[in-house]
């Protein structure tokens, strides 16, 4: 059956209608994937920054809780409040962006255990900090429990941003995917489309071969003829509606080809960018784990340089003790060889003398040859001035044989002069020691001269004396050789025996230093002990009177009378009263027994603080606190901030009966001292009772004037005693009263 | 905020210490689920559900440690609790009789989280348990516990 070919016309031109249809469907689809893609991208970047945010918070956190460990200013807090207050709705928001993905909100879950877990960590640490000073909060900080924290809350904030970037790597390839797809399809139907129209060109030409035939046909069939040319006019018309709506068509299809080309190049760049974000993600990524190992670094040095300042101040004092130690070791030496150098002096004109006295006596002894009788009385005079002399004086010539032996030596020895003439020197020396000391001796007749040179001599009675020895050579009447030499010895062995005991009784001097150290440690350790058991076990019988008598009071205070209340009331107030005894009690104490930590501190900054901590009490009250320049000082900043405290609150409570109260701090330097005083207009005291000001639980006013129970004062005292400073105070009844204490300047 | 305590553990060898602190915490409807252990080594009991307490299940939500005890003290507890996976995550609170210094800082050097001071002040108590429970009084369950 032969189809007419109007309807094959009609057939094409709804085709080609349908395709263009399809055609435009796959561009919008390929646009809408396109957009998803950035959408996407967005999503992942706005999950990124957030994430970001809650570390660099956390690092806010950390900071600042690091800054007041390290300085104990309130003022590195005040970051830590800030990120404290905003962190957590910043992982509610990151838990919202990433709402429908479960592995991620158990991947915030995580992050937010664990900054929370930091934060409190922060807070512990700042509340030791402030509580047990900087020591504490240092062993606190080195468990690592932060870093520990820490660490994790990062990892968990990376595998989030890893996530999401997995995710929006697979979003954008599956878009990428559609995206060719759509284009690909829009292609083929264009090309379709294309081989539709030339069809239907065609179809149009054969129909107007069929209708040339016809007219031929029309010659014969004239009258039906116009019938059908009305027919043929109508088709035509049709015809070149088609022709036009098929340039129409063309044209759309070349629009469209226009759009996709640049819906092509929309594609690409968006690709480029995608790239371009990833880059920049990951290399964000390596960012973060270069600053986090950074911090990390700076963290361990940190802890490294105190301990290593510790030692090297350690190291410092026993080097200042030591340098000490040697100065007075120098001074004793230097005295001494002063003294050495004296005596040699003496020596070298006593030798001199001596030498000088031989010759005059070589010369007399020619003049003497004539005068016989003169010289051996001369002779007898010298013989007895030996024999006089208090020092042992001994001859020995050239072969080393004594020839003189004085009074004094016999006296030493034990032996007469009779005995030793013409022996060896030898005789004189303990055995083991002979040779050395005749060693000693030849050296005097290569001409060295002897000062001052300790050899040991074997009395009879066989006790070893000591002996220092100086000599002289006695020479030749020409007196170019020596004969003989001369030597004087000096007792000292009563000097060394004293020496050695000084040495030995040093020795157990430092014994018993130690041991009473020991002593006293192991009393300090019973006190500690004592007042740790009386923390514990005085306490809980106290407790559980207190505990029960208010628990009585509560609950069955309907069955009493007005009186029996009152007992109660009084039962349960006087244990409190004994509790807050005992805490002040053990505080006292222990202020006695805690190392102090020396350190610089700035007194007006200190001051400053401490004022600030009563800002409860001097609202609604009318008071003028003037702080003049303090002095810096060194000390044990927790305890001198007890100080401050005490007085400070001291001066606040007794002036709180005056209209306007006046509290003036000032401080200087005095004779290496640094004194600060505190005065206030208040009820002051009698200057009678001054003494007592300081002791424990004095008090010099009644408790309903004035509430406390008098051991802030004492407390003061002790501490400033054990920083080697003084206290007192000034004051007149109803005039105010002046606190003085002086701290060592350094 | 309201802290969601379940069961609470007490470890302390005075019955009238006990006695004050439960009626401390009866005062807030905290003592419904209320354990006592009387040393160190009861605590352990209790959570291991051996000795005296075979035949109870659960973990407490807080435990309430004293320190000073015979047999087995505070210390010693704090860390045996610390060392274990399964019960690390269990917030600690130590009561002391005294606030002396040196165990607070070994304490809180061990891992327990923060201390009250005897009598057991409960709005003290719950000032610790809210700084606790804020992780869990947000997501409304424990954290997870694979991730230690």
């Amino acid at each position: 059956m032969k189809i007419s070919i109007r309807r094959k016309l009609l057939f094409y031109a709804s085709l080609i209608l349908f395709i263009s249809g399809l055609t435009g469907y796959a561009f919008y689809k390929s646009n809408q994937k396109l957009q998803d893609s950035e959408q996407w991208l967005q999503h992942t970047e706005q999950v990124l920054s957030q994430s970001g945010k809650i570390l660099s918070l956390n690092k806010d956190l950390e900071t600042s809780s690091r800054g007041f460990v390290i300085t104990g200013d309130s003022t590195f807090l005040e970051p830590l409040m800030t990120a404290q207050k905003i962190i957590f709705t910043n992982i509610d928001q990151l838990s919202q962006l990433t709402q429908d993905n479960t592995a991620q909100q158990k991947n915030i879950d995580s992050l937010r255990y664990y900054v929370h877990q930091r934060l409190n960590f922060s807070l512990q640490t700042i509340e030791i900090r402030s509580k047990l000073g900087l020591n504490q909060a240092i062993a606190l900080v080195s468990t690592k429990q932060g870093k520990f924290y820490t660490d994790r809350l990062s990892q968990f904030t990376e595998d989030i941003q890893k996530n999401e970037n997995v995710l929006l790597n697979q979003r954008k390839q599956a878009n990428e995917h559609s995206v060719f797809i759509f284009n690909l399809l829009s292609v083929g139907m264009f090309v379709l489309m294309m081989v539709l129209t030339v069809f239907l060109l065609i179809a149009t030409g054969r129909n107007f071969v069929e209708k040339e035939e016809k007219e031929n046909r029309a010659a014969e069939l004239m009258i039906a003829n116009k019938e059908l040319q009305f027919q043929n006019e109508e088709k035509e018309n049709r015809a070149s509606e088609l022709i036009i709506a098929n340039e129409e068509l063309a044209f759309q299809n070349e629009e469209k080809e226009k759009r996709a080309a640049e819906l092509i190049i929309a594609n690409k760049e968006l690709a480029f960018q995608n790239k371009e974000k990833e880059n920049r993600a990951s290399e964000l990524v390596i960012a973060n784990e270069e600053l986090k190992f950074q911090n990390e670094e700076k963290e361990k040095r940190a802890s490294e340089l105190i301990v290593a300042n510790k030692e090297l101040a350690f190291q410092n004092k026993e080097k200042e003790n030591r340098a000490l130690e040697l100065v007075i070791a120098n001074k004793e030496l230097q005295f001494q060889n002063e003294e050495k150098e004296k005596r040699a002096s003496e020596l070298i004109i006593a030798n001199k003398e001596l030498a000088f006295q031989n010759k005059e006596k070589e010369k007399r002894a020619e003049e003497l040859i004539i005068v016989n009788e003169e010289r051996r009385e001369t002779n007898e005079y010298l013989e007895n001035l030996l024999d006089c002399a208090n020092a042992p004086i001994i001859v020995w010539n050239t072969h080393f044989e004594i020839i003189r032996f004085n009074r004094a030596f016999e006296i030493l020895t034990g032996r007469t002069e009779k005995d030793v003439l013409g022996k060896s020197l030898e005789i004189l020396f303990p055995p083991d020691q002979k040779d050395n000391s005749m060693k000693l001796i030849k050296e005097t007749l290569k001409g060295d001269q002897w000062e001052d040179v300790e050899i040991n001599i074997l009395p009879v009675n066989g006790t070893v004396r000591t002996l220092l020895w100086n000599s002289a050579d006695i020479m030749s009447s020409d007196g170019q050789t020596a004969i003989a030499t001369i030597a004087q010895g000096n007792d000292i062995t009563e000097r060394k025996r004293a020496e050695k005991e000084v040495v030995k009784l040093n020795e157990t001097l430092e014994q018993k230093v130690i041991e009473r150290t020991i002593q006293l440690e192991e009393a300090n350790k019973e006190l500690e002990a004592f007042s740790y058991s009386v923390s514990h076990d005085l306490r809980a019988p106290l407790r559980h009177v207190g505990g029960f008598v208010d628990l009585l009071i509560k609950n069955s205070s309907s069955q009493l009378d007005k009186t029996g209340l009152r007992y109660l009331n009084i039962i349960s107030e006087s244990s409190h009263e004994m509790g807050d005894l005992i805490d002040a009690l053990l505080t006292f104490s222990r202020l006695g027994r805690t190392e102090l930590q020396r350190m610089k501190i700035n007194s007006k900054s200190l001051v400053k603080q401490v004022i600030k901590t009563f800002s409860d009490d001097i609202a609604g009250r009318n008071v003028e606190i003037n702080s003049s320049e303090l002095p810096d000082t060194i000390g044990d900043e927790v305890l001198i901030r007890q100080v401050w405290a005490n007085l400070i609150s001291n001066a606040l409570k007794y002036s709180r009966n005056k209209e306007k109260a006046v509290i003036d701090i000032g401080g200087k330097i005095e004779n290496n001292q640094v004194i600060f005083q505190i005065s206030d207009n208040g009820a002051g005291f009698d200057m009678e009772y001054a003494d007592k000001l300081f002791g424990v639980f004095q008090r010099l006013h009644k408790a309903s004037d004035f509430e406390g129970i008098g051991i802030g004062l004492a407390n003061v005292n002790r501490i400033v005693m054990r920083h080697g400073g003084k206290c007192w105070a000034e004051s007149e009844v109803n005039k105010g009263a002046t606190f003085f204490f002086s701290l060592p300047s350094n | 905020m309201k802290a969601e305590v379940k069961r609470i553990l007490i470890v302390d060898d005075s019955r009238k210490d006990v006695e004050l602190a439960i009626a401390a915490l009866a005062e807030k409807n905290l003592a419904n689920e209320v354990v006592v252990a009387e040393d160190g080594l009861e605590a352990l009991d209790y959570l291991y559900k051996r000795g005296k307490f075979v035949h109870e299940n659960g973990d407490p939500a807080v435990i309430l440690l004293d320190i000073k005890m015979p047999r087995m003290n505070g210390i010693e507890v704090l860390k045996h609790i610390r060392a274990d996976e399964k019960f690390k995550l269990i917030p600690i609170i130590m009561v002391t009789s005294s606030g002396e210094e040196k165990d607070l800082v070994e304490s809180y050097k061990l891992g327990a989280n923060s201390y009250v001071v005897k009598p057991i002040d409960v709005v003290q108590f719950l000032d610790a348990i809210k700084v606790l429970g804020q992780y869990w009084a947000i997501i409304n369950q424990p954290p997870p516990r694979s991730l230690l």
